[in-house]
């Protein structure tokens, strides 16, 4: 974790709420992310995990509270955030009329990367994702996994400074997203980015974070995990039942009932 | 920055091999069962042609001779390419109004209510309404044709364009919008190949109709054009030369839709080949009771 000190939080929620009609989506959410970390946001499906995602991204704004990413408004300043935030959707979203090379193109386009660099930068994102060679196919040619990696190589191209994941990994067999994982863990790492990752899984939560913020419905913060370096298998456990007894809280009773029993 | 090089895990299995099987000789070019129906119907000519008188039926030869005099002779010649360039400038036209309107019916729900009503109005309209309106409203052949033609073409083109914006995955909106772009590039990357497989559709549709539609106008106070020379030798009990014309307006309409279809073929090349269904069908066996 590269933190500094007096530097402002790349993501602050502060007592946000989120109204739609018929229902509240997050209910005083207040948290903080640092330059550098990579968390999880992690909660059962309904508690907020996409409108949080949705308001960091600016493509929505808050019935009530602040939202504030690198200290500006993501949604009253949406143009501000070009180059500084990429984003690694469930499925990757590649535009089929381009060949590989040219949705990677396309990302730094959108983000307005001067052309000159466009080429070096997407061979370059490429050959590191393991797709040399691929440039020039179409997206349908490619299995899902390598069309997810074109995805990532859009994202990371841009070279943004907050990297979000929208449960980016979930729609992959589990041998294709345990690797990919660890490949996007490795590349925000070395790369000094700063990212958040959307998950429903306490697994990918557990291997891809320094943080885990858990969120139950209706979208509020009921634990904020500081992961230790290098867990043991006792101590993942431990994490694992922790969270998903903030997640689902009438489960994590039930086991404790057992446990007592 | 350095990062590890890792190899993909997985790649996608290669395309049925029926997908990609090409067929050869003649084959390639012309469909073995068209040649037979066109053999069938020239057969069928042929005896009919023997037993009625030539205006209502002209024998073969006379309407092969018909048709060499029509492509040696330059006023025959003149005469198609008017044709044809009238359907062109029409449909340009109509599909440069029609695609703005299409685009903008998409982009701005107010300009799709406003415009939509109308459309849909003009598209019920008779295409002899408006012929007949353009011969009361313009004194200029040219005018009554270009109008006749943008005001029958010009809905499809609009509701084809407008269909197509509105089958844009949201998605891939999104996806673009993350990256904050400008306005031209979300058109230029997301809406305009998003919409140009509408767009041939289109264009394939409204040539048939052009063509049918500037014959038509054309038989009305034109004097150049194959239109005209239809009149004239209807006028004359000509069938030969009216069989004549419709041949080569015929073929044409099938040069023309061609190369829509290569023009298609080369910007949609990113489109996977389509697989014969009965090929990949798996082999069903019936139980036997």
């Amino acid at each position: 974790m590269t933190t500094q000190i007096d530097e402002p939080p790349v993501i602050r929620f502060t007592h946000v709420n989120k109204d739609f009609p018929g229902h509240r989506a997050l209910d005083d959410l207040t948290f903080e992310i640092s330059r550098g970390e990579l968390v999880a946001i992690v909660g059962v499906t309904g508690c907020g995990k996409s409108t949080t995602f949705g308001l960091t991204l600016g493509l929505t704004e808050p019935t009530s509270g602040e939202v504030r990413v690198s200290g500006h408004d993501p949604y009253t300043e949406f143009a501000w955030f070009r180059r500084r935030m990429a984003v690694v959707f469930q499925d990757p979203r590649l535009l089929p009329w381009r060949t590989v090379l040219h949705n990677v193109y396309a990302g730094m386009k959108f983000a307005g990367v001067p052309k000159e660099q466009w080429d070096s930068r997407a061979r370059d994102w490429l050959t590191r994702l393991g797709l040399g060679g691929k440039e020039d196919v179409y997206p349908h040619t490619l299995s899902g996994g390598q069309r997810q990696r074109v995805s990532i190589a859009r994202a990371f191209a841009v070279d943004p400074d907050l990297i979000l994941c929208d449960e980016s990994f979930s729609a992959l067999d589990e041998v294709t997203s345990v690797a990919l994982r660890r490949e996007f863990v490795d590349l925000v790492r070395d790369n000094n980015k700063t990212g958040v990752v959307i998950t429903h899984s306490i697994s990918e939560a557990l291997t891809i974070g320094d943080r885990i913020l858990v969120l139950r419905p209706p979208g509020h913060l009921c634990d904020d995990i500081k992961l230790p370096v290098d867990p043991g298998p006792a101590e993942l456990e431990e994490l694992r039942a922790r969270v998903l007894s903030q997640m689902t809280p009438q489960v994590g009773a039930a086991d404790s009932a057992r446990g007592e029993a | 920055m350095a990062t590890p090089t890792v190899s993909p895990t997985t790649s996608a299995p290669p395309p049925p091999e029926a997908a990609t099987t090409k067929r050869k000789g003649i084959r390639r070019f012309v469909d073995p069962s068209l040649l037979v129906m066109i053999l069938v119907l020239l057969g069928v000519w042929a005896l009919v042609s023997r037993f009625t008188p030539a205006y209502a039926v002209p024998p073969i030869p006379s309407v092969a001779k018909e048709l060499g005099t029509m492509v040696t002779d330059p006023e025959s010649i003149a005469s198609l390419f008017t044709t044809l360039a009238r359907v062109l400038v029409g449909l340009v036209s109509a599909f440069f109004v029609g695609g703005v309107i299409g685009v903008s019916m998409g982009m701005n729900a107010a300009a799709s209510r406003l415009l939509l009503p109308p459309i849909r109005f003009v598209q019920g309209i008779p295409s002899l309404s408006w012929v007949i309106i353009a011969v009361i409203w313009f004194a200029d052949v040219e005018i009554r044709v270009w109008f006749v033609m943008v005001l029958v073409t010009l809905p499809g083109f609009a509701l084809q364009v407008y269909d197509s914006y509105r089958a844009i995955p949201s998605d891939l909106r999104d996806m673009a919008r993350s990256f904050r772009p400008a306005r031209w590039s979300l058109f230029r990357e997301i809406t305009l190949p998003a919409i140009t497989p509408g767009i041939f559709t289109a264009w394939k549709v409204n040539l048939g109709l052009g063509i049918r539609m500037v014959l038509i106008a054309e038989l009305v106070g034109a004097t150049v054009g194959v239109g005209a020379q239809l009149l004239t030798a209807q006028q004359l009990f000509d069938m030969a030369s009216v069989i004549s014309w419709t041949l080569l307006l015929a073929v044409c309409m099938l040069v023309l839709q061609a190369v829509i279809e290569l023009i298609e073929s080369r910007v949609l090349r990113y489109r996977p080949p389509v697989t014969d269904q009965r090929q990949a069908r798996p082999a069903t066996t019936t139980p036997k009771v």
